[in-house]
């Protein structure tokens, strides 16, 4: 067991921001390792900032930890100016508890959130000295695994990686833990690689074969790689679909108890408090949405426990709910009304009030009621999310708000007191008109005229994005809209926005959107890109002073792979994704039918509070829904709402 | 708060102490709020939208340094004969604090004190890793003691200067190994330098480079050792760090 604590000690005083890389934060542990113990490294792919408050990994953090036959540290992605150092004096990729090498840990587990942290994590694997192709690895190398919500497609990493873990983590990770425990020392590599795939939720690339059809051309005559006819397992044993992993009752999972408060600045510096998992508005472009059905809640009174229990232990005086929509909770209004409770009667020290930020707003009054109930102090900016500037292709896309909610929220917002607006969009949507998109910044215009009727100060930002279709949603058959039609669409927003006043635009690069492109959809053959990416330097691809558009179509041309039929191809029923053998419980014709409807602009009910329509999740793994309410919070009356009804 | 309301300064003397160096002074002063919040500490609040703790902190250590001698001045809403039990109080927020950052000695005083930041003029570090002997260490200070200029060149906001330093330089002592008179333990050789902090001041690694030629940030290993300030003519420090944390009225001391 050693450490490179001596030698990284020297170079810390050469790099920015040194304390990312010593560990010691508060709930920090140091368990201990050795004979009968699995030693995991669960890593963030992206520097420590970003990465410690990801929640997803301190779960499993804590749960592996409390296990006597498991000992877990942490690691992220070093930043470049330590990494040079690192690579000039030969120290390897390190946890920040024992500072101890990656290579001496069993698994190396890293989250994948987004598709172009795929470069990082090759990196990675690279500085912890373990082969970068999972074929050279030996049995004394750590296993490579991925989980999160990108590895619902891992297929561009299969070279890379030697499993990938599908939906929950906080049953399976103890399943891999005696897997491997139980393997260790007793067995070829190849072996503990078959023995994983009877573990449910666990993907082993290499135990399955992808057969192409020849390549072709297009109806241009330009030449183009063949298509999947097939991927199957090489053995009988190994599932011919690998089904997701759902956990039935978060209540069962109070994790994390002791959230981790670290010395130096990161992002969402807050006590986040998860209170359900899953979503089913049904919105067709949310991949997180798709692959999370159903949606379980966490029980009121737990959350208060939590929230509680969190506070006096960490000081925190910011709470963040989480989830992806949390005013759809059902018991929001009294779960909010506790925790303020909570906090008036424990305070001994009256000024120091505790805040509460609800993330995802939904855009209603309602919702905007519930905003101004937690938010102390001056309301500076508050975030709704309409994605789209039709209600046309709000139906479309199933994000089933009507302009006059979106007017009625915006009002009550004003009227409370907020002055500035932010509202998120996607341009590149199906269907999505010159019309529609100029109608984003007619709607923010007439919100700003709204605000201006309660103070002279309001104002809105647009917020956009290009859309980049994901897998196991109703859109994963569409092209994705070219780089220079996402840019000529920008262009478009800010000449008009040029003309209202109060009215900002602001924007995602839209080459980052075709880079995403090309790994969100891709296929194994992807992996020879994103190595050669790599290669050529291209780390930190999320962050935009490093990335480079140009990397990624030189490695495209490179090996032989044309970007319009990689990204901005439109797929037909005939196709055959690269993640067919890999399931989030969806039906595929649910998924079909659902871009049909959506083509057809019919929208789709949320299906807590509506009747079923069976898409594939509840009825196949035999779960359900766990809600506390039957009536979604903010309604009127007691009556589900209708299908075909207007009201959000 | 309106100025009539009761209030007293909780000056407080910690150390910064292991891998912990490594975290900037911006986010100490983090860490300190959150430890104060957590400890309880009956810490008054500024005015305005978004109150905060009203935290005085003395000269900034440099990051990577360590120090036995930080300060902060922590302004309560109470009168000081209404602040019960000090010692608790100091004890329950250095077990809020970070490993590596320790309450060593805590005092009350007037709210009408000069600041730490003001009033501290004389700054004690200590320096090792400089890659000489004992022997060269010696003959490199008094070199540097007899000398009447010590130049170096610096760079502020793109602009060069040259600077003499050497009236800055107050005492330079080097101490053998094993030899050290301080608390921690080095083995090696070891400078303890005394340096005005009028103007610009001088900074420990600049003391090492132009001493020394030992420059490296990488090699060099600095700690603060004391902060003294001027009463009456004689050096005294702000707070006395026989560590443990005490009361003790300096306003009975005639400190105004």
């Amino acid at each position: 067991m050693t450490s490179v604590w001596p030698e990284l000690e020297r170079l810390l005083p050469r790099v920015r921001k040194p304390g990312r890389y010593i560990g010691g934060e508060r709930g920090a542990q140091r368990p201990a390792h050795g004979e009968g113990i699995v030693s995991w490294l669960l890593a963030y792919p992206d520097v420590y900032e970003v990465g410690l408050p990801n929640q997803g990994l301190q779960i499993l953090y804590e749960i592996l930890n409390e296990r006597d036959d498991a000992a877990a540290e942490r690691t992220y992605a070093p930043w470049v100016d330590l990494e040079a150092e690192m690579r000039d004096h030969g120290i390897p990729l390190f946890s920040v508890e024992s500072h101890r090498p990656a290579a001496e840990f069993h698994v190396l587990a890293f989250n994948l959130s987004s598709e172009l942290v795929a470069t990082n994590v090759l990196n990675m694997i690279d500085l912890a000295g373990v082969p970068l192709h999972a074929a050279e690895r030996t049995a004394d190398d750590p296993l490579v695994i991925v989980g999160g919500h990108a590895a619902f497609n891992p297929e561009p990493l299969a070279d890379f990686i030697d499993a990938a873990v599908l939906g929950d983590g906080e049953e399976v990770v103890g399943e891999l833990n005696e897997t491997i425990r139980s393997w260790r020392g007793r067995g070829s590599r190849r072996e503990l690689l078959h023995r994983l795939t009877s573990i449910g939720g666990v993907y082993v690339p290499s135990m399955y074969d992808v057969e192409y059809a020849p390549d072709g051309v297009d109806a241009h005559g330009r030449p183009v790689p063949g298509g999947i006819v097939g991927l199957s397992p090489c053995a009988e044993d190994v599932p011919a679909v690998v089904d997701k992993r759902t956990v039935a009752d978060l209540a069962e999972w109070p994790y994390p108890k002791r959230q981790l408060q670290p010395l130096i600045e990161v992002v969402h510096d807050r006590l986040n408090i998860e209170v359900f998992r899953g979503c089913t508005r049904g919105c067709r472009f949310c991949q997180a949405g798709m692959i999370t059905r159903p949606v379980r809640e966490r029980p009121p009174e737990q959350i208060r426990t939590m929230v509680a229990e969190g506070l006096e232990r960490s000081g925190h005086d910011q709470i963040s709910l989480t989830s992806l929509s949390t005013a759809d909770l059902s018991d929001i209004g009294p779960v909010l009304e506790g925790i303020l409770d909570d906090q008036r009667r424990s305070d001994d020290a009256p000024d120091c009030g505790v805040s509460i930020s609800l993330p995802s707003l939904r855009v209603d009054a309602f919702t905007v009621g519930l905003a101004e109930q937690v938010t102390s102090g001056r309301r500076a900016g508050l975030t709704f999310a309409p994605e789209a500037g039709t209600w046309r292709l709000r139906q479309v896309i199933n994000k089933l708000i009507t302009d006059e909610d979106l007017e009625a929220a915006v009002d009550a917002a004003f009227a409370a007191g907020w002055t500035r607006l932010k509202l998120y969009f996607l341009i590149g949507l199906p269907s999505e008109t010159d019309d529609d998109v100029r109608a984003i910044v007619e709607l923010a215009s007439r919100c700003v005229e709204r605000g201006r009727r309660h103070t002279p100060k309001a104002s809105v930002t647009v917020s956009v994005g290009g859309f980049v279709p994901k897998a196991h949603t109703p859109f994963q058959w569409f092209g994705q809209n070219s780089g220079d039609e996402l840019a000529r669409k920008v262009a478009l927003l800010r000449a008009a926005a040029r003309k209202r006043r109060g009215v900002q635009v602001k924007w995602h690069d839209p080459d980052a959107s075709t880079a995403e492109g090309i790994v969100s959809r891709g296929d194994r053959r992807i992996g020879a890109v994103i190595e050669r990416v790599w290669r050529a330097g291209g780390v930190f691809q999320e962050w935009s002073e490093f990335f480079e558009l140009e990397r990624w179509t030189d490695a495209l041309a490179a090996v032989g792979l044309p970007l319009d039929h990689v990204v901005h191809r439109h797929r037909g029923p005939d196709e055959v994704f690269a993640w067919t053998h890999l399931s989030a419980g969806l039906f595929h014709d649910f998924l079909w039918d659902d871009w049909r409807a959506a083509l057809a602009e019919s929208g789709l009910e949320d299906c807590r509070w509506t009747h079923c329509y069976d898409c594939g999740v509840c009825t196949g793994y035999d779960i359900d829904h766990v809600v506390a309410s039957a009536t979604p919070p903010g309604s009127v009356s007691a009556v589900p709402v209708e299908l075909g009804g207007v009201s959000a | 708060m309106n100025a009539a309301a009761p209030s007293s300064v909780l000056r407080l003397r910690y150390r910064v102490d292991g891998a912990v160096r490594f975290v900037g002074s911006r986010d100490l002063c983090r860490l300190w709020e959150q430890a104060i919040r957590r400890a309880r500490v009956p810490v008054a609040m500024s005015q305005g939208f978004t109150p905060r703790p009203r935290l005085a902190f003395g000269l900034a250590l440099p990051t990577c340094a360590e120090s036995d001698a930080e300060y902060l001045d922590v302004r309560l809403a109470r009168a000081a004969e209404d602040v019960a039990d000090v010692p608790s109080l100091a004890e329950a927020l250095d077990r809020c604090l970070p490993t590596g950052v320790d309450v060593t000695a805590v005092d009350l005083v007037d709210t009408s004190a000069p600041s730490l930041q003001e009033a501290a003029a004389v700054i004690t570090w200590a320096l090792w890793g400089l890659g000489q002997t004992t022997e060269e260490l010696r003959d490199a200070a008094s070199a540097a003691l007899a000398a009447d200029r010590l130049y170096i060149e610096r760079e502020r906001k793109g602009e060069r200067s040259v600077d003499d330093v050497r009236g800055h330089l107050l005492g330079l002592t080097v101490v053998a190994p094993g030899g050290s008179p301080v608390a921690f333990h080095v083995d090696e050789p070891l400078v303890v330098a005394d340096v005005r902090t009028a103007g610009r001041s001088v900074r420990p690694l600049e003391v090492a480079a132009v001493v020394f030629g030992a420059g490296d940030p990488g090699t060099v290993r600095i700690r603060r050792l004391a902060q003294w300030f001027d009463d009456n003519g004689r050096r005294r420090e702000f707070v006395s760090p026989d560590g443990t944390a005490k009361h003790e009225l300096l306003i009975a001391e005639g400190w105004r």
